[in-house]
């Protein structure tokens, strides 16, 4: 990033976070989806500090989804502050994910591992220009 | 990928063996990457410029495989697929298992242009491979296992596909 040699920002630099983020992005607004038309894929859940409404889960997968295929576009750009907000959302979609997993443990687990990976491709750009 | 960072800088355009001797000069040629002419630079004769290359494509084959595999599983409709109930992306299993036989077929194929080389490959591979991964989290529900690992397998895909030096953009 800035603070190294001065190569120019490489377009692969940021290229796998965008692309993880639009992924990650489809898939959380495809949760959300299946959330809100409460589909019997979700389990029934008990007693449950974080009860919400298998409807209500759906409605945070999806708004969350959105803003992170949002940011994924913009990281094109090459943006610091789209890197800066990419971090801080798929920290978000983490947390979710790790509070509604009881409704869904699988892909509660997949979105966990990917966007712990986006975190990371977020602090490290990959490709030839990218040291 | 991570023995390469223990070669030292390969001679572009040399028949260098990867095993070859440490260098003992100066890494660092003016106006290059402090480290170098190794495989991170790009430089397309670089025996590594064209590893991450082939480990994307062999992946991407696998991963093609499997999903022919698992497409021609559901297309028999197999027990192995649980029986789901209401679900807003609920479909035959007959027809997911269409579904994951032809973008298997396409991933495979989509491999072995990215063996090539060339970067329209690359990119259409990216875009398979992320519709690969979309599909299998849609059909988790029915087979979640199969589905975890050719997830698994995409992303690791993906992570190759942006890893490699890009010929085009070299800067030797």
């Amino acid at each position: 990033m800035a603070q190294h040699s001065p190569r120019p920002a490489a377009a692969l630099g940021t290229g796998l976070a965008s692309a993880l983020m639009i992924l990650t992005g489809v898939l959380g607004i495809t949760q959300g989806i299946a959330a809100i038309a409460n589909d019997d894929v979700y389990s029934v859940v008990g007693k449950y500090a974080f009860k919400l409404d298998v409807s209500t889960w759906g409605w945070i997968h999806l708004a969350v989804g959105a803003l992170v295929l949002l940011t994924g576009f913009a990281l094109f750009t090459g943006s610091i502050l789209a890197r800066a907000i990419g971090v801080l959302l798929a920290g978000a979609v983490l947390i979710v994910n790790f509070l509604d997993l009881p409704y869904e443990p699988y892909w509660s687990v997949i979105m966990i591992a990917l966007n712990l990976f986006v975190i990371w491709s977020l602090f490290h750009d990959v490709g030839p220009d990218a040291a | 990928m991570a023995m390469a960072d223990s070669e030292g800088p390969t001679p572009a355009g040399g028949s260098a063996s990867p095993g070859g001797a440490p260098s003992s000069g100066g890494p660092s040629h003016s106006g290059e990457s402090p480290f170098g002419g190794g495989w991170w630079t790009g430089s397309g004769d670089s025996i590594w410029a064209s590893t991450g290359v082939n480990l994307a494509a062999v992946i991407m084959v696998i991963t093609g495989i499997a999903g022919i595999v698992e497409g021609i599983a559901g297309i028999a409709g197999g027990d192995v697929f649980a029986k789901v109930g209401k679900y807003a992306f609920k479909l035959d299993v007959t027809a997911w298992g269409w579904i994951h036989l032809i973008i298997g077929i396409l991933l495979l194929l989509a491999g072995i242009a990215v063996y090539g080389g060339a970067r329209w490959a690359r990119m259409l591979a990216v875009v398979l491979t992320g519709l690969s991964i979309v599909a299998n989290f849609l059909a988790l529900p029915y087979q979640p296992l199969w589905s975890i690992v050719a997830i698994g397998l995409g992303v690791f895909v993906i992570w190759a596909l942006f890893s490699v030096p890009d010929r085009q953009e070299s800067r030797s």
